[in-house]
């Protein structure tokens, strides 16, 4: 934290905004979708420093966001999958841009993206069918630290908003049932709008 | 620790020394006695420091993923756990592991045109914290499938000690006044407490001197 508050103060007039929605890819239970954002700044020229922060709101139905292979399993086979709801995550991120072209009107950047934080999660205690269970309620709700990398296009017109494209890979080892870990990699593509705060200093350092 | 980092951080940002910043993922072994029961993971890093010129300190940030040997098959020496022929204490199994540190870097003692190779140094501390609910874990783990005899892997934090080569191959500059970002690749050899011995390469890439 004292790294991004000092960094962020130190060159907040490059700050970089960006916020938008994501989906998971390869969760084979869960429909996941949510809000993202992220807020960085050039600590060391196109090194960039940041936090990345995702939400996705609980679903108004306790099967709602349930894929067709769930509700299978659940209500044909008595199967009990053990589903685990990611609600948000927090991380601290750096960013570099390794490819960059332009032209008059665009900039359009390939970043890769690496950090750490933490996430928390959600067990879903009806397709456990577990929902009076006292060893399942022991760990439905996690704080956990985790793994976050990935990439990502930004496209920057000479003037107005950004769009980034994120490709985005979550690690965390998930507890189920009181005593079973699983490790879980959640694949995420986000599309979110880009903004330059203050933008005196460009993405790159360079002043337009 | 927290002070380490504000100053590393300070001199980063300040005039007389140019800022620095990696990112990287590996795959860390190990190659210790846990090395049947912990299945090589995936970590990511991030360093953020100051680049001295020809020397470069940071703070370190890491954070690993294992897949790891269920309780009951360490226990019953399935996965080279062999708690039962009295070998090494078992863990829990999949098993996170954090780092945070400080490191100090040769980047460039060989440089030529196309490629760098450097050295670095990481001290710091390494957790790997109990994963499970403690009451189930004490209760059915340790005391009912353990026989009462669990590892000391989740109880506080543990030193770590890491030395490293490095590679380094630079990129085309992303706009005229920035600095370069360098692809490199790396090998660490690790010591972290009970956790032991590991083996870690990894790939990443990092910037220095920007400003």
């Amino acid at each position: 934290m004292t790294l991004l508050l000092l960094a962020g103060l130190s060159v907040a007039s490059a700050t970089e905004l960006s916020l938008g929605g994501f989906t998971t890819l390869n969760d084979p239970f869960l429909i996941t979708r949510g809000v993202a954002g992220s807020v960085s700044a050039p600590i060391a020229v196109p090194f960039r420093l940041g936090a990345r922060a995702s939400f996705s709101p609980a679903p108004a139905r306790d099967d709602g966001d349930w894929r067709p292979l769930t509700t299978q399993l659940v209500e044909d086979n008595s199967v009990s999958p053990d589903i685990s709801r990611t609600r948000w995550t927090a991380m601290l991120v750096g960013e570099v841009p390794v490819v960059r072209g332009t032209t008059s009107e665009l900039t359009v950047d390939l970043r890769l993206h690496g950090g750490v934080g933490w996430i928390h999660t959600v067990d879903d205690l009806v397709a456990l069918q577990a929902v009076d269970d006292e060893r399942a309620q022991s760990t439905e709700r996690q704080t956990r630290s985790a793994t976050a990398y990935g990439l990502s296009t930004v496209v920057s017109p000479a003037a107005g908003p950004g769009v980034r494209v994120c490709l985005e890979w979550v690690d965390h080892i998930e507890t189920v049932n009181a005593t079973r870990l699983e490790l879980k990699s959640a694949m995420r593509l986000g599309l979110e709008a880009s903004f330059a705060l203050g933008a005196s200093v460009s993405a790159d350092g360079e002043t337009p | 620790m927290s002070l380490l980092l504000t100053v590393l951080l300070w001199m980063s940002t300040s005039a007389s020394a140019g800022g620095y910043g990696s990112i990287s993922m590996g795959r860390p072994s190990i190659a210790g006695d846990l090395k049947g029961v912990l299945e090589p993971g995936r970590q990511a890093e991030l360093v953020v420091g100051a680049d001295l010129d020809k020397v470069v300190v940071g703070g370190v940030l890491r954070h690993a993923v294992h897949h790891g040997c269920h309780y009951e098959l360490q226990a019953s020496g399935e996965c080279g756990g062999l708690l039962a022929l009295g070998g090494v204490f078992p863990i829990q199994g999949s098993t996170a592991v954090r780092t945070l540190g400080a490191t100090l870097a040769l980047p460039a003692l060989l440089d030529a045109e196309q490629a760098k190779l450097g050295i670095d140094l990481t001290l710091g501390v390494v957790r790997a914290p109990l994963l499970m609910d403690e009451d189930y874990y004490e209760d059915e783990v340790v005391r009912d499938v353990w026989d009462g005899v669990g590892g000391s892997y989740h109880d506080s934090p543990m030193p770590f000690v890491a030395g490293g080569i490095v590679l380094a191959r630079p990129l085309r500059p992303i706009g005229a006044a920035t600095s370069a970002p360098e692809l490199y690749l790396k090998v660490e050899m690790s010591l972290a407490g009970s956790l032991g011995r590991q083996i870690t390469p990894s790939a990443g890439v990092r910037v220095r001197r920007g400003s």
